[in-house]
């Protein structure tokens, strides 16, 4: 009886109902599970607003962009109406203008978008109109930079700062001043370095010194790139304050 | 006569031998992409779409607010409302309570944490300035309005 059977040879367990199991896991988890995606617009508020500050900073109405959107979601822009689609060349307009018309901005780094919102506008609108000044700023920024649009938009800050070129200026940032060991971590350092602007008044004379050196160290990194970038457009959206603290 | 004999024959059935490895795989892949979806939206969500997303770094400093018109118009209304971990908030007083909250959750990395804003298109402004107010007085100042890509 039992040499009859081994003869047959063992018999294959059935796996067609794998697959069923399987995809019966696969929908569950593609049910119960969502895509990371967490994409948006990001904005910076202003800092908040002391009770007892009534400090007012003036700045020249050739510098200031203003956007005002009303309750039935109609654009106001600098006195005149105008469509959705426009407003990115109207404001790639005012930002690049460098002194030339004297209505538009005096030059890039002064050049301020104000948006000015109603409280019954629609929300979608709002970010339509905020995506366009963005574009305008991006396009800038990516053209500076010398790469696309889509590149500037998919540019990932941390991975950038695995660049071996990047570090080691860092590692001479610091090496020049003296600072290797302070307790500060590398990536504190990076931020550090990125930072820095050369056009302020710097007190410290030997940071500045280590900086212009370390810069010129290897080519110039997409890091680097992105700052300079920033800096000399820098996006500068002023959002008015709701109406009773004015 | 050849040709009676090759309709004869039976077709082997294609193997599906290799088809619960492919299943498996990408079941594999949609485990380790995905992450469970851990709260509960009690708020219409649909994101407004814009053109020039980008990408928030890291995703544990992030925290989220909802907003929109409740799912549960009985019990929350018909106005919008903010959600905020698993409740619907009662006023826009408990924002400043709760930054404080994930301010002390994460530490030394406070400084960073990003507000993501995600509100319904339909959502009317008056309660996004609510809000943004609220965050800059409790210094959240970093925020993002959550969209999707759009089409064009």
């Amino acid at each position: 009886m039992f040499k009859k059977r081994k003869k047959k040879g063992l018999e294959e367990v059935n796996a067609s109902s794998m697959a069923d199991i399987a995809f019966l896991l696969l929908v569950f988890f593609l049910v119960a599970t969502q895509v990371a995606s967490e994409k948006g617009l990001a904005i910076l508020l202003p800092p908040k607003r002391e009770d007892d500050d009534d400090t007012e900073i003036e700045i020249k109405e050739r510098n200031l962009y203003v956007v005002i959107i009303n309750s039935r979601n109609q654009l106001l822009v600098e006195n005149k109406q105008m469509k959705i689609h426009q407003l990115k060349r109207g404001v790639l307009e005012f930002i690049t203008n460098n002194g030339r018309n004297p209505d538009l901005s005096d030059s890039p780094g002064k050049a301020i978008v104000s948006l000015k919102t109603d409280m019954g506008t629609d929300y979608k609108t709002y970010i339509i109109v905020l995506d366009q000044i963005k574009a305008a700023y991006h396009e800038l920024r990516a053209k500076h930079m010398g790469i696309t649009l889509k590149e500037y938009l998919d540019y990932n800050a941390s991975e950038e700062v695995q660049n071996a070129c990047l570090k080691k200026k860092v590692q001479r940032f610091r090496e020049i001043q003296g600072k290797t060991d302070d307790g500060e971590s590398e990536d504190d350092w990076i931020r550090n370095y990125l930072k820095y602007d050369l056009e302020k008044k710097d007190r410290d004379p030997k940071r500045r010194d280590a900086y212009i050196e370390a810069r010129e160290l290897c080519g110039l990194t997409l890091a680097e790139k992105y700052h300079d970038a920033k800096h000399v457009y820098p996006l500068q959206i002023s959002e008015a304050e709701p109406s009773q603290t004015q | 006569m050849s040709r009676f004999r090759n309709k004869e024959r039976e077709t082997p059935a294609v193997s599906t031998a290799s088809l619960p490895d492919i299943v498996f795989m990408l079941l594999f892949f949609f485990m380790i992409i995905a992450q469970p979806r851990d709260k509960e939206i009690l708020v219409d969500q649909k994101l407004p779409k814009a053109t020039q997303l980008q990408k928030l770094e890291q995703k544990s400093l992030v925290r989220n607010f909802w907003v929109g018109k409740p799912k549960n118009i009985g019990k929350f209304g018909r106005e919008a409302r903010i959600q905020a971990d698993d409740v619907i908030l009662t006023s826009d007083e408990e924002i400043l309570r709760l930054v404080a909250e994930y301010k002390g959750s994460l530490g030394a990395q406070a400084g960073k944490m990003t507000i993501s804003l995600k509100a319904d298109e339909k959502v009317k402004m008056k309660v996004l300035t609510d809000i943004k107010e609220k965050l800059r007085e409790a210094d959240a100042r970093k925020i993002n309005y959550s969209t999707v890509k759009s089409s064009k």
